[in-house]
């Protein structure tokens, strides 16, 4: 009989809601990951690091939902060959971590304006961090989904992109059994806001120049895009060999997906109007944004488009964003 | 991003984006009316590039016929109803599921919006049994811009 896992991963689950930890532990052990539970009456951290090494483990995430920078400098201290810090927010936990500046000690962030974070989101997680694999719109899709992949090595084949997705989710009208030019126009838009970010803002060499003059990308500043859509979600992904996507970004990107209403949001619109204005157009058109950072190596940005339902629901729909650090 | 003058109306069409250029489209200084129904979309770069050529060729807009992709705009940047800009009309994109059909309601100022008031929009029925017609757009935030509009 042979076996289907042989890379072991442990974790650490230090949550503040009981009930929803226990919930966890169970989803864990279905991805073949044995988690140990911080309860500071019986194990606390540091007991809790310490069995995962007695029993061999190696790799391991700490998971909560509570940004304490002493429990996380602790954390790393604990010799484990490597270590993943994973926060998650929702909206039970999320006025305890906005403006906190140890936020951007963790590596991943996985954040969602509903109670609680999607199982399948976390279940995703784990198997990136196993399988080392972040990179790729085909993390963001159901098995089979087509990746159409293309590179941009000119600033002026932006035109050709904005007229291949419109046609393309324009093509998806009969699938979805409703028009989808307005869909269609959310896609071109937010395709247009990664590429210019991938093109100029992450390029340490083109942030200052004037965008109006085309630019020829040198092979080694060649930005690739991907496309896929498995029936339901449209995944745009884009990435940048640069790698300079900062951290304190994450607290725009939760900030404004924990906004109270469409109002707030606009209201932060109209504030960031000067700069990141960008990154406002992107948020208010997706249903997901997934970030992979590869520091100065490698960006990508996945914004996933839910396309079930109309356009008005689309706006009002759960958002969703997620960071890896790798 | 084209510009065609006809009757003294500027038709837009196409994407707005940084490349926006409107020296070579023979504006008058002035009260311009542009009809903007032909855009599809506006980046981030494109917003700001049209702005500073309205402002550069001190320019009063009146907007007509906007679609959602300038609907968008108005309500997240508030430089663009800048310099006296007026809207005079605004698409409001509607579904109907059960004649399968889209489409789009105008809301002109004075008649079905009054500038700088909030505005309360009934979808018409079609008039057809079982009609579901539904508006494609959230009014709370699609007409927060209407409120903001010099009256």
């Amino acid at each position: 009989m042979g076996t289907t896992e042989t890379f072991r991963l442990d974790a650490v689950l230090d949550l503040s809601n009981r009930a929803y930890q226990q919930e966890l532990e169970a989803l864990f052990k279905s991805c073949a990951v044995y988690p140990v539970i911080v309860d500071e009456e019986k194990l606390n951290l540091s007991a809790a690091f310490r069995h995962i090494a007695e029993q061999g483990g190696r790799h391991c995430m700490y998971i909560t939902d509570n940004i304490d920078a002493s429990k996380l400098a602790e954390a790393r201290q604990m010799g484990l060959a490597r270590l993943d810090n994973v926060l998650m927010v929702d909206d039970e936990s999320k006025q305890k971590v906005s403006d906190s500046p140890a936020l951007t000690m963790f590596n991943h962030v996985l954040s969602c304006n509903q109670q609680h974070v999607p199982h399948l989101q976390i279940m995703s997680m784990v198997r990136k961090i196993r399988d080392g694999k972040f990179f790729g719109v085909d993390k963001c899709v159901a098995y089979g989904a087509y990746v159409h992949r293309y590179i941009l090595s000119h600033s002026d084949q932006r035109q050709w992109f904005r007229d291949a997705l419109y046609e393309f989710v324009k093509g998806l009208s009969s699938f979805l059994n409703r028009p989808s030019d307005m869909y269609a126009q959310y896609a071109v838009e937010v395709q247009e806001e990664l590429l210019m970010n991938a093109i100029w803002d992450a390029n340490p060499n083109r942030r200052t120049v004037d965008r109006r003059v085309p630019v020829a990308l040198l092979p080694q500043e060649a930005v690739q895009v991907e496309w896929s859509f498995d029936g339901t979600t449209l995944a745009i992904g884009v990435r940048d060999p640069f790698g300079t996507f900062e951290a304190p970004i994450i607290y725009k990107y939760l900030k404004f997906l924990f906004a109270n209403d469409r109002k707030s949001m606009i209201k932060m619109q109209q504030e960031a109007a000067g700069a990141g204005l960008g990154l406002f157009m992107v948020l208010e058109r997706l249903s997901g944004l997934i970030v992979n950072v590869s520091p100065g190596q490698c960006t990508e940005v996945v914004a996933a488009l839910n396309l079930l339902g109309g356009p008005k629901a689309f706006n009002k729909r759960q958002r969703s964003f997620q960071y890896f650090s790798i | 991003m084209d510009i065609v003058e006809r009757g003294g109306t500027f038709y837009v069409t196409g994407d707005i984006t940084e490349a926006c250029d409107l020296s070579g489209a023979n504006l008058p200084g002035g009260q311009v009316r542009f009809d903007l129904g032909g855009v599809r979309s506006i980046n981030s770069c494109g917003v700001r590039e049209w702005i500073t050529w309205i402002n550069k060729l001190n320019i009063e807009p009146v907007y007509s016929n906007c679609p959602q992709a300038v609907v968008m705009q108005f309500n997240m940047v508030r430089e663009f109803l800048g310099n006296n800009a007026r809207v005079e009309s605004f698409q409001v994109p509607a579904y109907c599921e059960n004649c399968g059909q889209q489409k789009f309601f105008l809301m002109r100022s004075g008649t079905e919006f009054q500038p700088g008031q909030p505005l309360e929009f009934n979808l018409p029925m079609c008039g057809e049994e079982g009609c579901s017609i539904e508006s494609d757009v959230d009014f709370e935030s699609y007409f927060y811009f209407v409120e903001e509009l010099q009256s």
